[in-house]
This record gives structure tokens, sequence and C-alpha cells, in this order.
């Protein structure tokens, strides 16, 4: 039956919530927050309706008493000694409960007849075991199931149920309660003084015995309205007010049991008469004692960033609402006019790649500095075209302290980095084949003249205020396909999958460079324990920022593991750390990967040491597959190659014209060739 | 309108002799400056094992000498009576700046396979001189 009891009244709750007029779903959701709220849903419904259920239980005991003295001559409880115990003990336990009785007409009349006499003749006061109300209505209960001939005129709402047995229970804890909230327990006690001190509605007179039974049985359907109603309010009240938290979704997730029938109650609730209202009710009883009042509490709202913005419409991207510091790079140094840069696309990127900026820099080495090195570095002949992270993290730079981390924007994440320095593992063939398709805007330059010539410093003023620095009066050349810029090997460059993050400082674990044995250098060195505190809220709120902006993004790596490096040094410490706390997995080498996945994601991949270095490559098995790729990857690079040279204004469009169509052709064969040796690797 | 005559004219040809003049003196001076470098950096490397402090100041900026005093460098390389291991044989690698008139050098014993992520910048000083500056930590 209780069972019973709880599915129903989880269906209820399910249709509640279906009621509820929820907003726009927060994709801001977490399991946890919302159990946690639910078991408050519970609780607060408990405290709050605990008082009118024990008046219910009251009302219902001295209808007991008023039925059993109806069937007897004398009019005294001498017949019913059990009953007449227990009377005793509830007087024990409530000392306001015998007043309670003779406050009241017929109640008042019985005194002159010596109605109650019997307390203090039978049975002996002392043989009376007072254990608590739960154990005193428990015991009433089961005796009017073993004696029905002594409440025979006593109707079936009036009998104890198991929800009189749930209230008396938490009664019992009430008075035991040691909460460490002492609100909490000022309420709860403030609760209970009330529930003391109740007293029925002196306005209302009984004038017989028969007539009281009725107006109990009235006032008790009275009383469950009003907690039906409270019912409503409670879940009405809190999903409403977590609802930015907790999606109706997430709650039927929750309460939803596997158990659950297609049934409604709620459906029942707004039919006139309400002729289901005491079951109902009585499923409210599981509520009552389900949760353990001890340990829950309202939950904190989590702060979130949606709460710094008033603007529902929010188009800015998540890492943006972080108001990182941002700047105007070309203002301090413009790069050569060879310079470009490649978009990707935001499905490409499944990496956070983690730097220190290293020797020569120190916490108060500002963006700009990095960013006048970067833009004088060349790799294979390609100059850079701006600082190569996308995000550094200052806690002294910028204006930044350890007291006040912040993010400072880099390369627009839109755009390929410069940073990681190495590949990924060769792809598994179904993320190449998908790749073909994916769209990516190669040699991308901009017209440097026309950015903004604000003043690069940074104030307070400029913080997530201007947006103006970004560069987004980009040209692109035009492909005439999409090139996926696979390696040879089926990897990607590290720099095409990931973002990276560089922490500003140097961290190495050696703070000297030694030559042959002798000290040349001797930099400024971070201590990672001193900084820890400010360094992992910050980077965490990043990583959550870049998850939500870059679906795709699943692992955290150290810079060391695309290269190898020194990089980031001691920052590789809190990496487990920043994972565990956002989610994501973190691999401090491809070896670590390779391990993890390589009956699985890299079943495709065997390992192969040449000479020092350990290589992965693809087995036989898809040589053939790989030849086909290795082939489209010269035709795309004569292509793009072409193409860049128009788009640097060294060629004219016209040029060479046949020699694109040329290749385009060939291209087209190539595909067609591994789409057919895909199907037969089932790819 | 007369055909253009695909023959270059005397102005042509004088204006490609100028070109081509810039181009050799450009080169020249690159390279030019690329010894010069060169020097300065091994002039640097060695007045750390001679424990040549007049040398080394010679061959470094004065923001550059002024960290490597702070942090204690100076004092225990050059004022300690520590021998110095001898230098062996070793790899130099320059690098220009894209954009400025600066150098990114680094320094490989002839063992190692690579060089290191730390690489010294040289810039000019006032003097028209180039001298270390400071250490740039290259990523990619």
């Amino acid at each position: 039956m209780k069972s019973t009891f709880r599915h129903s009244l989880v269906l209820l709750l399910v249709c509640m919530i279906n009621i509820q007029a929820f907003a726009q779903t927060s994709n801001l959701t977490n399991r946890v927050l919302c159990q946690k709220v639910l078991d408050w849903v519970y609780k607060d419904l408990t405290v709050k309706n605990l008082d009118k259920s024990i008046e219910r239980t009251k009302k219902k005991l001295l209808a007991s008493v008023l039925s059993t003295l109806q069937n007897f001559k004398n009019g005294s409880l001498d017949e019913n000694p059990e009953l007449a115990k227990m009377w005793l003990s509830m007087k024990e336990l409530d000392p306001e409960f015998e007043s309670y009785l003779k406050k009241n007409k017929p109640y008042r009349s019985f005194i002159n007849y010596g109605f109650f006499d019997w307390l203090t003749n039978s049975p002996n006061p002392d043989d009376v075991e007072i254990e608590g109300y739960f154990n005193l209505v428990k015991q009433w209960k089961d005796l009017q199931e073993n004696k029905p001939e002594y409440f025979s005129d006593l109707p079936e709402n009036l009998k104890l149920d198991s929800w009189d047995l749930a209230t008396s229970k938490l009664v019992d804890e009430i008075g035991s309660l040691d909460y460490e909230n002492q609100d909490i327990l000022q309420d709860i006690k403030d609760t209970s003084r009330s529930l003391k001190s109740l007293s029925p509605n002196s306005t209302k007179r009984i004038s017989n015995k028969s007539d009281s039974i009725e107006t109990a049985s009235k006032k008790l359907d009275q009383i469950q309205k009003q907690i039906m109603d409270s019912v409503l309010s409670i879940y009405s009240e809190n999903f409403e007010d977590y609802k930015d938290y907790c999606s109706k979704a997430d709650f039927k997730s929750l309460i939803i049991t596997e158990n659950a029938q297609n049934f409604c109650p709620a459906n029942l609730i707004d039919v006139t008469p309400r002729p289901t209202i005491k079951q109902e009710l009585s499923e409210i009883a599981d509520i009552l004692n389900a949760k353990d009042l001890k340990t829950i509490y309202r939950p904190v709202k989590p702060i979130l960033i949606e709460q710094d913005d008033p603007v529902d419409e929010d188009d800015r991207s998540f890492v943006d609402r972080l108001c990182p510091i941002k700047i105007d790079y070309f203002k301090t140094k413009k790069p050569t006019s060879k310079a470009t840069y490649n978009m990707r696309g935001a499905d490409i990127v499944d990496t956070i790649v983690v730097h220190h900026t290293g020797e020569g820099t120190n916490l108060k080495t500002n963006a700009e500095a990095i960013h006048k090195m970067h833009v004088n570095r060349t790799t294979e002949n390609s100059p850079w075209y701006m600082v190569g992270y996308n995000y550094l993290i200052g806690m002294g730079s910028n204006g930044s302290s350890l007291e006040k981390p912040a993010i400072i924007q880099g390369r627009n994440p839109a755009f390929r980095g410069a940073h990681a320095g190495g590949d990924t593992l060769p792809l598994p063939p179904e993320e190449i084949n998908s790749l073909y398709s994916t769209f990516q805007s190669y040699n991308c330059k901009e017209d440097l003249s026309q950015t903004v010539s604000n003043q690069s410093k940074i104030t307070s003023k400029n913080i997530c205020e201007d947006s103006s620095f970004e560069n987004n009066d980009f040209k692109c050349a035009m492909t005439t396909t999409n090139i996926a810029d696979i390696n040879n090997d089926g990897s990607l460059s590290g720099n095409m999958t990931s973002i990276g993050i560089a922490v500003v400082g140097n961290f190495d674990t050696q703070h000297t460079r030694t030559f042959f044995g002798t000290e040349i250098y001797r930099a400024e060195k971070v201590n990672i324990s001193k900084v820890k505190y400010a360094l992992v809220p910050k980077l965490v709120a990043l990583v959550e920022a870049l998850k939500k902006d870059y679906p795709e993004i699943k692992k955290i790596v150290p810079h060391n593991y695309f290269k190898n490096t020194a990089c980031p040094g001691t920052v590789q410490e809190i990496l487990a750390e920043v994972a565990k706390i956002t989610g994501l997995e973190v691999y401090l080498s491809k070896a670590e990967e390779f391990k993890k996945y390589r009956n699985t994601k890299y079943k495709h991949l065997e390992k192969v040491k040449i000479g020092n270095t350990t290589k992965y490559r693809y087995k036989p098995a898809y040589s053939q597959f790989i030849s086909l790729m290795k082939k489209i990857k010269t035709h795309e690079a004569i292509i793009l190659e072409i193409n860049t040279e128009i788009f640097m204004g060294s060629l004219s469009s016209n040029h060479r014209s046949s020699e694109i169509k040329k290749a385009n052709q060939a291209l087209q064969w190539l595909y067609n060739q591994k789409d057919q040796v895909a199907k037969e690797l089932k790819i | 309108m007369a055909l253009q005559s695909k023959r270059p004219s005397r102005q042509g040809a004088q204006d490609m002799k100028l070109i081509l003049m810039l181009a050799l003196f450009t080169t020249l001076s690159i390279a030019s400056q690329e010894d010069d470098v060169t020097k300065v950096s091994k002039n640097f490397i060695q007045s750390i094992f001679d424990k040549d402090l007049k040398n080394y100041k010679k061959n470094v900026s004065a923001a550059y000498l002024k960290a490597q005093v702070a942090n204690g460098f100076v004092k225990d390389t050059f004022q300690s009576n520590i021998k110095n291991k001898k230098m062996g044989a070793y790899d130099i690698e320059i690098k220009k700046g894209a954009v400025d008139e600066i150098y990114f050098v680094n320094f490989k014993e002839k063992t190692q396979e690579s060089f290191g992520d730390n690489w010294f910048i040289l810039k000019l000083d006032k003097e028209n001189n180039f001298v270390v500056d400071g250490v740039h930590h290259f990523e990619d």
C-alpha cells in the first residue's frame, strides 16, 4: 500500500511539474542540485504542513474517544482499559490534550458525570510508559484495527492512518532535533511550539456527540484541503524559483520511477467535488517520513554566468560573458604583411592545451609583450599573425593580480592558434571521412589599417564593454573545395583541433639554464603552490565556458602532450584537478590516451618505435585508405597553393585556372575512390 | 592607341638596376647583421665560460644585466671561485624577427638532438650594436 502511495505521489509530482509554467530551460542543469531542490521541496512540504497534520491527528484521537464513549453504558472508559491507558499516556505526553477536551462541548458537560475520573483511578499512572507520540498513535491505530467493536460508529475517514503515524514520528523527531543551522532550528522549534498550543476553533460549538463527530469530519476535510493547497503552492514556488537551474526534464528524470504508471491523480484535483482528495492526501504521508530532515537545507543557487548579465537575449559567447580583457594587439605591433591566419569550424576543436609563457616572462609580463615576440616569429617561412595563444590567464599582468586573476583574450579562437607544435594521434578513419565535408577557410588577411586605433591600455572601461578589438573584418582566400588538411599519417595539426591557454609566468621546474654543465642564464620562476588558489578557479571558469562554446571539447592536455617540451612546467600539476571539476578527460601524453582507447577509438592504430621515438600509425589493413588520403592531400595542397597566391596578390584569378580545374577533377576522382574503399573497410 | 613595346624602356632598365642594387644591399646588410649577431652571441657565451664580466657586460643590454644581477646570476657566475667546465663544440641557430630588427638565438651542444624552447633575444642598443636583451619561450 505504501509503495502504491509512493508511486502515486511521484506521478502527482510529475503532473504538478507539467502544469507549472516553466520559462526557457537553462542548459546549466545540475542533476545534483536538482535532487537537492527536490529534497527541499519534500522538507518544505513536511514542515509547513506539520501543524495541520498534527491537528488532523488530534481531531481523530478526539473523535475516537467520543466514539468509544458512545458505546459504553456508563460513559467511561472502564470497559476499554487499553484506550484508557493510551489516553493517560497522551495526557502525560501532551498536558494540553486534556484541557483541549475540557474546553469543548460535549466534553465540558461530562465533567459533571465524573467523566475524567478514570484518568486518575485507572490505570495506575506509574504503569504508563511514554514512548513518544509515534508509539502511542501506532498502538491507538492497532487498537482500532484489532478491536473494531470499540469504534463501531467511527467513520472510516476519522480512523488513524499512515499519515498520522508519519506525523507523530515527525513530532518525536522535532523533539530530538539538533540542527547546526540555527535559523532552521528556530523555524522548526517555532513550528513545534505552535503545534502544542493548538486549540479548536472556539467559535464552533459542538452540540452533541454525533454532531461533534460530524463536525470533526468536516474540520478534517477542511484541514486536508488546506494541506493540498499548500502542496500546490510549495511545488509551484520552489520549481519556479529554481527554473533557471533545473528544467522540467531534470525534475522529471529524478522523480519518474520505472514502476510509474500512466496515471495522473493531479488531473482529479480540479474536479469538484474532489472525490479522491483523501486518497491523495494519504499519499502525502509518504513524503512526511521520506527524508531525513536533519540533512536537508534549501540549496544555495550557484552563481551563474547568466546572473551577471541581465539581458536574456545574450548572443555573446560564454567566454565573452566572463569579461576577458581584450587588447588591440595590432596597436601594439602589426604583423608583417605576409602574415595570414586560418579559420576553422567550432566542431573540429576537441582539446584544450595548457601552456605557461615560460622563460623570459614573469607574473607581470603583459600580453602585448608576448604578442610583440610572436609577430616576430616565423614557422616554415610563414610569419606569425599575432599572439599564438587563444587565451592567457594573468595573475599580475594587464592589471590583474593574484587576488583578481584575469582571462586575457589572445588570438580569436575562431582562428587556428599557434601554440601546440605537434599533431594529434592519427584519427579514426570514420573521423577522417567526415572531415572531408568540414568547411575551413585558409589564409585569411585583415586590412590592418582599418583596425581600431583606441588606446590599448587596459582600463576598467574597456573591459567587457568594447568589443571593437575583435578581428572580425577579415577576408579569406576563396577555396574552390573544402580542405581537410589532414597530415599524411592521418593526424591533424594540434593547433587546428585545440584551444591554447597560456598561464602568464615561468613555471619551469628549473630556473637555471646550463650549457656544457655551466649556468648561462637564470630565470624568474613562479611557485605553483603559491598561485594555485587563484589559478585553478579562473582556469576552471574559462574551461567551463569554452566547453559551452565548443561542445566537442572532451580533453585537456599539457603542451608536452603534443611536443617534447618542458612547457607548461608545474602548471601541469593542476590539470587533473581542473579536469575533475570540469568533467574533461586529462592525458599527460599520447601514450596515455592511446592506452585507454587502444581497443576502441584507436583500434586502427599500432604503436611502433622508430629510433628513440614512439610513433602511432595505421595498421596495414588501412594502407589503401591512407594512400588515397595522401593523394587527396597532395591535390588539396595544389589548389590551396594556387588560391593562396591569388589571394596574396601575386597571381590573377584567371591565371592557372586550368590548373585548378584539373586538380579539382583529379580530386573528385580520388574522393570517389576513397568512398569506395571506405565502404569496403566498413568505415 | 599605340601598342606598347614589349622591350623594356631605358628608364625601365634604370629602375631595374636600382631595384637589383637595393636588393643586393639589403641582402648584404642582413648577412652583415647576422654575422654581428653570431659574433655577439658567441662572445656572450664565451664570456660566461671565461668568467669575463667586462666582456659579458659588453654583450648584454642594461635591462638584461640588471635582471641577472638581481637574481644573483652575475655574482654566482663571475665572482665565485668555482671553475667552469670546458665548453665543447656546439651549434648556433639564428632567426631574424619578422617585423622588428631583432634576432632569436639558440645554442645546442653538438650531442643534443634539438634546440630547446628558450631563445635569447638580441636587439640593437642605443649605439646600434646588437646585445642580448632577454629570453623568449618559443611555442609551436
